[in-house]
């Protein structure tokens, strides 16, 4: 079984089942299918996140870039007006992101600590007033997708992705997988010596694993899953812009996994959708929504030191 | 073929700026015994020992496992050659259980380390070797408690039980006695005479009667530098040690 906590047996299919049902009971149009949408996505970001800060122990600021990444590299590589295939493209995305991912990793993973936290930072700076300066990639209002690709696989198209409820079915589903992914490579003989990596890398070292390649498959892994989220968010709202790449995305992905429970996985999506519900229910409360946003947050994170999943496990495990 | 040099250092020195930590240590470590090495505090013992497994890196000099240079090698190499060791503050996973501890040091010899997929329960020669490991330090019920929880003593047990498991033909040990009872060292010493039938053992240790008793060889740093190698009664023999630091005892002893 690769979920070992209980909490995680009870959380993650009550979670799956209701958001499975939810569109079904709302206009297919109508705003909260997007907006739950977009919510998933930023979870598989969040998770990415969660795996590289909570699992490997690698204190990035610089997650956005590759979230940013996914929505450029998408225009860039894709013809501007013709109709491209979705799989082909995530094919292609993910590797780059991967190819980009290993090459940043070899420079920043020489670092650690709050080397490391400094040198993503920078790194991601780097991009984002790249992007923002750049003419031919629309500067700081960023590019339009026109052509949204089509997802047929060897002839055979069940999904529409302009259609928000197909749309909200392929974000789960690579919710799901993005679940499933991090938890078997967590339990996997792999997954062992990363623990043991974050628990002493010294003593890892000692024994004679080279700790430097086991961050780096690890660097590259949440990357590419945080290319991807950026891939699909771009695809939703049809642009990408710098603000994909800033670092405020970083850190609110940060803040959403530390609310969630650090290093829990499955506690990314309670983190994100705890985050983006107070936020949606503060801005339409008030002007000044930042104000008690910060003040929840806060709170939260005083009551809560493990977080919401730290939580839950407090009153579950047994 | 008992005699076989298996560790070697020539000239062997290191700097920290203008202080000498080590100084022109040229020493040789032979199969199947155990090499003592002993000395004041800031003799250069632990430096010694950083070295010999690859965490520090010589100012000058060389280090040579059986006739190849190694000391350019990166740490993790060392343990691959066959080269342990173990920590002198303790130095294992707290958070997992005795058995997974000894799993994750022997994991490494069984290939699949990049394996993402398969469980890391599956491998049962892994499980075999790290309880193999426990067994032979006498932790065999320890096996499923967490290492934290375990006395300070078994901690120091498990240390050595991981080095183990990661199968290497040279021990290099950072006194392992340290902050032990002396029941507790007493089972150490069965535990390393033991083990030295089958290993080449470098041991660092402050326990002057567990060296004395233990050790083949014995060197004596003194200020960084070599000031004797031979056998125990050699070593206890000569004037320049007495003075060095045994002196003392030896007029306890009289």
């Amino acid at each position: 079984m690769i979920f070992e906590k209980r909490t995680e047996r009870i959380i993650v299919p009550i979670f799956f089942m209701v958001a499975l049902f939810v569109p079904l009971f709302l206009d297919a149009n109508s705003f909260f299918v997007g907006k739950v949408s977009t919510i998933i996505i930023m979870s598989i970001f969040v998770m990415s996140l969660d795996f590289l800060v909570g699992r490997v122990g690698l204190i990035t600021l610089g997650h956005a870039l590759f979230y940013g990444l996914g929505g450029y590299l998408f225009v860039i590589l894709s013809p501007e007006y013709e109709v491209v295939n979705f799989w082909v493209y995530t094919f292609y995305i993910c590797i780059i992101s991967a190819l980009i991912a290993l090459v940043i990793g070899v420079v920043v993973l020489r670092t650690t600590g709050i080397y490391f936290i400094m040198i993503t930072l920078a790194i991601s700076q780097m991009a984002f007033y790249y992007f923002f300066d750049s003419l031919k990639y629309g500067g700081d209002d960023g590019l339009f997708i026109y052509m949204t690709p089509e997802t047929s696989i060897f002839g055979l198209s069940f999904l529409n992705l302009d259609d928000p409820q197909h749309f909200y079915y392929l974000a789960l589903f690579s919710l799901f997988n993005t679940l499933v992914f991090f938890k078997v490579v967590l339990r996997s003989r792999f997954g062992r010596i990363v623990e043991a990596t974050k628990q002493n890398p010294d003593r890892t070292e000692a024994l004679g694993y080279n700790i430097f390649a086991f961050r780096l498959t690890c660097y590259v892994i949440g990357s590419t899953l945080g290319a991807y989220a950026g891939f699909l968010f771009a695809l939703q709202y049809s642009f990408v812009n710098p603000t994909f790449l800033s670092w405020e995305l970083s850190g609110t992905a940060l803040v959403m996994s530390i609310l969630g429970g650090l290093g829990t996985i499955y506690g990314a999506i309670l983190g994100t959708f705890t985050y983006e519900g107070l936020q949606y229910f503060f801005e339409h409360l008030t002007k000044e929504w930042l104000l008690f946003m910060g003040t929840a947050i806060i709170m939260m994170v005083i009551l809560l030191r493990k977080g919401i999943a730290g939580y839950l496990e407090k009153l579950l495990e047994k | 073929m008992a005699n076989d040099i298996v560790l070697e250092t020539e000239a062997l020195s290191k700097h920290w700026g203008g202080i000498k930590a080590l100084n022109d240590i040229s020493m040789q470590f032979r199969d199947r015994q155990l090499h003592g090495v002993v000395g004041p505090n800031g003799a250069g013992k632990s430096t010694l020992l950083n070295m010999l497994c690859g965490t520090l890196k010589p100012t000058s000099g060389c280090i040579f496992h059986k006739g190849q240079r190694i000391d350019t090698l990166k740490p993790w190499r060392f343990v691959r050659r066959g080269i342990g060791r173990s920590f002198q503050k303790t130095n294992i996973y707290p958070e997992v259980t005795c058995l997974e501890n000894c799993a994750i040091s022997a994991q490494r010899r069984f290939g699949g380390n990049f394996n993402l997929i398969a469980s890391r329960h599956s491998n049962k020669l892994v499980r075999k070797a790290a309880e193999q490991a426990l067994a032979q330090v006498g932790l065999e019920d320890r096996t499923y408690t967490l290492a934290v929880e375990i006395s300070y003593g078994e901690q120091r047990q498990l240390e050595i039980a991981m080095v183990l498991a990661t199968n290497p033909c040279i021990l290099l040990l950072d006194e392992p006695m340290a902050g032990m009872g002396h029941e507790e060292s007493q089972r150490i010493i069965k535990l390393l005479k033991e083990l030295k039938k089958t290993y080449c053992i470098v041991l660092v240790e402050h326990d002057m009667d567990a060296i004395f008793e233990l050790s083949d060889q014995l060197t004596v740093l003194d200020n960084g530098s070599h000031l004797i190698t031979g056998t125990v009664d050699e070593v206890r023999a000569d004037p320049r040690v007495k003075e060095a630091y045994l002196g003392v005892d030896e007029e306890q002893a009289a």
